[in-house]
């Protein structure tokens, strides 16, 4: 499932970026410019249109895809103190083009490229949830190269520093928290795997497992940190509808080196009971495809969110029979949820259960969107 | 007479089963298309309902005819690829942004308004509350590529049903925005649902149309047409058995449709089953049937197309002499005074895979009872032989591969039944032909299903340990020598 799954939950973020825009959501403090009206003319005709048979090419395609019109980065991961303080990190960059031909004017106004990226620390043992959330367009502090990778806006930024370009770098700085990560690529690319449901209207990948070093600055503590993370990106074109699915994503990342990709479409109206596809990634990197037949995913608990207005699923049992697999998911922290220009919920998890009679625990990530109603016209 | 339609605008190979739902495999399921195959009546067992006497099994043997009703062949093409017989589908908006234009390939002349924009197997509809949708058509089964020519009424044996349609259906809904149109996707995704286990085959290219029939079938009121999410009689088993789509041609021949002859009476309602995903009232069939003759005329009237390729007529005439000496008697004698016995053999004598006419024969009293109280019943019957009819051999180079469940990959095998590969695959290029051998391009595998390396590899294998799968029987051309063989193939390209 593969591409789909993968293009679709990047496109989570992505889209949610969109809807910012349709939405005029953006609050003056962050947002200095009103992209909506360029955003409504652009051109989409000019781009590369998204057709099978990309060939992947790596680091490549690590960086920007200029010729197609949209590229998102979404990094997410649990982080372990020396001190065994537990932290969960997420990471979003998105480039969106108004237009294919590079911008007629000087003026930095009139760059063709919005950005739009998000930062979320979980703090468990604070129970504390740090958000931030930045809009920049591109000349004017953000910009994404091709090869090697680089993204940044403004002092936000995700690298690749090496000469064999088999690590990531991210940094981030907010009023209260500070993320400087070193990500190692462990397990190889998920790509080209067999949809089973056609082709998605982008391309990506998926690096399952990423080996975090670093540092979290919170306050005047540094905190040194390790870990696991992973990467989603994609790239293509980008729709302004909003539709009638929500998308929900479980990236489970389980101690015995095993990965568990879990995609969930549902209905807004509820009128169908919601479709759950998945990847299992074996330690060695082999693919596994999850049909909606081979797996369970039911809903245990809920929460109410603390404006009291939204009821997210808050608790989940995963049963991939076919593999021995029984698992529970656990928010670590409940209050998880983005109020941001999109409010959504995406939080650290703990997973625990039992494989082929053996416990197996593991954390994850859990992205749950459209719950909260939309923001009005 | 209507010559078959060729056409041939581009240079690449048409497949246009690759791209979810810009293949004809989502939109068919919009669609419900399963013109051809409709009620071949597999099921399983177990009785619901209380027929009142046992469904007619018909003999073996020589099968009679019926009176159709007639029709204008010319206003029938006009209809096939205009009318939106099938009414539900994907809203047009959603459609068009998920959708590269058509290459011109796989746009048919002679389309109207919106149809002239859509690839061959969609066609537009309007809805009364103004919504303008795509819907399925008959061509997504009942047309295919030859050497990369578009052929009407030639079945499409590249057709993807492996995929799982609910996804691809549900992730439709991402581009609906507006309430009326969202209203029309989700009818047509629930539907979707409820009958996409009953869809997916094991390997590309072959078809589950009956088994579609029946799931479609446990889901309607008999009497009134009308849907209910939940069945109302137990649903055939979910796994289908394969079916290779038999070319449109035969039908001038052929006095009851499907491979066991269970269509009987009036052909034109009984292709009219092909519209039962979303025709929920007797008032909108009786619409349809009001034109389906004319349709019916048109693919009665079909031709095949000529061999393109070099014919050595003076071995084509040696081959006519084997072949009116050892087939004729069961496929009948070709040219302007041709002959058809419409014959059906019974499975100790074919010896081919069994489980289709098993069932059509066994296993479906329920859904023939449904039948017989429903409006497709008024002037059809389904009476299932225990046997295939032998078929009428016209164009049959283009209709590889061959059985009815489309397990041997050329005509030379067929005709040898001691070569055929247990486990074989394919490039599914229509461009990749084995003029010698008559049919595509094979290569034998020394493994099944289960010894392939990835899922992609695992869906284009044909493997005949399967259910359903087995490339056995009809060892007629055992006996005949190599240059007997030769003789024969080189005469079936002149049909």
């Amino acid at each position: 499932m593969n591409k789909v799954l993968i293009s679709l939950s990047v496109v989570v973020i992505a889209l949610g970026s969109v809807m910012i825009l349709r939405y005029q959501q953006i609050s003056p403090a962050t947002q200095p410019f009103n992209p909506l009206p360029q955003l409504l003319k652009s051109e989409a005709n000019g781009f590369n249109a998204v057709k099978p048979g990309w060939q992947y090419v790596f680091p490549d395609d690590y960086g920007a895809h200029p010729n197609f019109q949209m590229d998102a980065w979404y990094f997410s991961g649990y982080l372990t103190s020396t001190q065994n303080q537990l932290f969960g990190f997420q990471m979003t960059f998105f480039r969106f083009a108004l237009a294919p031909e590079k911008a007629a004017s000087d003026s930095v106004w009139a760059s063709n490229e919005i950005y739009r990226a998000h930062v979320a620390i979980t703090d468990v043992g604070r129970k504390q949830f740090h958000v931030s959330e930045r809009f920049g367009r591109a000349k004017l502090g953000a910009g994404a190269s091709q090869s090697p990778l680089q993204v940044w806006l403004d002092d936000w930024e995700i690298r690749m520093p090496d000469e064999n370009q088999s690590r990531f770098q991210i940094r981030a700085t907010t009023k209260e928290i500070n993320l400087i990560l070193d990500l190692e690529i462990v397990k190889e690319e998920v790509t080209n795997v067999d949809t089973g449901a056609g082709m998605p209207p982008f391309h990506g990948y998926w690096l399952p497992r990423l080996r975090a070093s670093g540092r979290i600055e919170l306050g005047s503590d540094t905190i040194t940190v390790n870990g696991i993370a992973t990467l989603s990106q994609v790239w293509g074109g980008l729709s302004l509808y909003r539709g009638q699915i929500a998308l929900n994503r479980f990236v489970l990342q389980l101690d015995d080196k095993r990965e568990i990709l879990i995609f969930q479409l549902r209905r807004r109206d509820g009128s169908a009971d919601p479709i759950n596809t998945g990847l299992l990634i074996a330690p060695d990197g082999a693919v596994r495809r999850l049909s909606r037949q081979e797996l369970t995913l039911s809903v245990l608990e809920h929460w109410q969110s603390s404006k009291g207005d939204v009821r997210y699923p808050a608790r989940w049992r995963l049963q991939i029979p076919e593999e021995d697999i029984q698992l529970d998911i656990v928010p670590m922290l409940r209050n998880q949820e983005l109020n941001l220009s999109v409010r959504y919920w995406n939080g650290l998890v703990k997973v625990t259960g039992i494989s082929a009679g053996q416990v197996v625990s593991g954390a994850g990530q859990v992205e749950l969107t459209a719950y909260a109603p939309d923001p009005s016209l | 007479m209507h010559r078959t339609h060729l056409f041939n605008e581009g240079t690449s190979d048409a497949k246009p089963m690759k791209f979810g739902i810009l293949t004809p495999a989502l939109p068919l399921i919009l669609a419900g298309l399963l013109t051809s195959a409709v009620l071949l009546l597999v099921a399983c067992g177990g009785e619901q309902g209380k027929p009142a006497s046992p469904p007619t099994i018909a003999p073996v043997g020589v099968v009679p005819a019926d009176v159709q009703r007639p029709g204008d062949p010319r206003k029938g093409y006009q209809l096939l690829v205009n009318t939106p017989y099938v009414t539900c589908g994907i809203p047009y908006s959603a459609y068009r942004q998920t959708a590269e234009p058509p290459a011109p390939r796989l746009l048919l002349p002679g389309r109207e308004g919106r149809n002239a924009e859509l690839p061959y197997w969609l066609t537009a509809r309007t809805t009364d509350a103004g919504v303008e949708l795509v819907t399925s058509n008959c061509l997504s089964c009942h047309a295919g590529f030859f050497n990369g020519e578009l052929i009407v009424g030639l079945g499409n044996e590249s057709i993807d049903w492996t995929i799982d349609l609910v996804l691809a259906a549900e992730g439709m809904g991402m581009y609906i925005d507006n309430d009326e149109d969202a209203v029309e996707w989700r009818k047509w995704a629930d539907r979707t649902a409820s009958i996409s286990p009953y869809t997916m085959t094991d390997t590309i290219g072959v078809n589950p149309a009956n088994n579609l029939t029946l799931a479609l079938i446990a889901h309607r009121d008999p009497k009134t047409l009308a849907w209910s999410e939940k069945f109302l009689l137990q649903p055939p088993p979910e796994k289908p058995l394969p079916v290779s789509v038999p070319p449109w041609w035969r039908m001038k021949k052929k006095h009851a449709m499907f491979y066991s002859t269970e269509g009987r009476g009036d052909h034109a309602r009984i292709m009219m089953t092909a519209t039962l995903l979303c025709t929920d009232t007797i008032a909108e069939a009786r619409k349809i049937d009001a034109y389906a003759p004319h349709i019916r005329a048109f693919i009665a009237t079909l031709e095949p197309p000529e061999y393109p390729f070099v014919i050595d007529r003076k071995l084509s005439n040696t081959g006519r002499e084997v072949f009116e000496k050892n087939c004729s008697g069961c496929h009948g004698t070709y040219g302007v005074d041709w002959t058809y016995p419409n014959l059906v053999i019974s499975l100790d004598e074919i010896g081919t895979d069994p489980e289709l006419a098993r069932r059509a024969v066994e296993d479906a009293d329920r859904f023939i009872h449904w039948y017989e109280q429903s409006f497709y019943g008024e002037n059809t019957r389904i009476e299932p032989a225990p046997g295939y009819i032998a078929p009428p051999l016209d164009g049959i180079w283009a209709t590889a591969p061959y059985l009815h469940n489309g397990s041997v990959p050329t005509i030379d095998l067929l005709l040898d039944s001691t070569r055929r590969p247990a486990y074989w695959t394919r490039s599914f290029d229509s461009r990749d032909y084995n003029k010698q051998e008559l049919g595509w391009r094979y290569t034998a595998l020394k493994y099944g299903k289960a010894g392939a390396a990835s899922s992609v590899e695992k869906k284009q294998i044909y493997d005949s340990s399967l259910i359903g799968y087995s490339n056995q029987g009809h060892t007629f051309g055992d006996a005949l020598t190599d240059n007997e063989r030769a003789a024969v193939l080189e005469y079936l390209k002149s049909l």
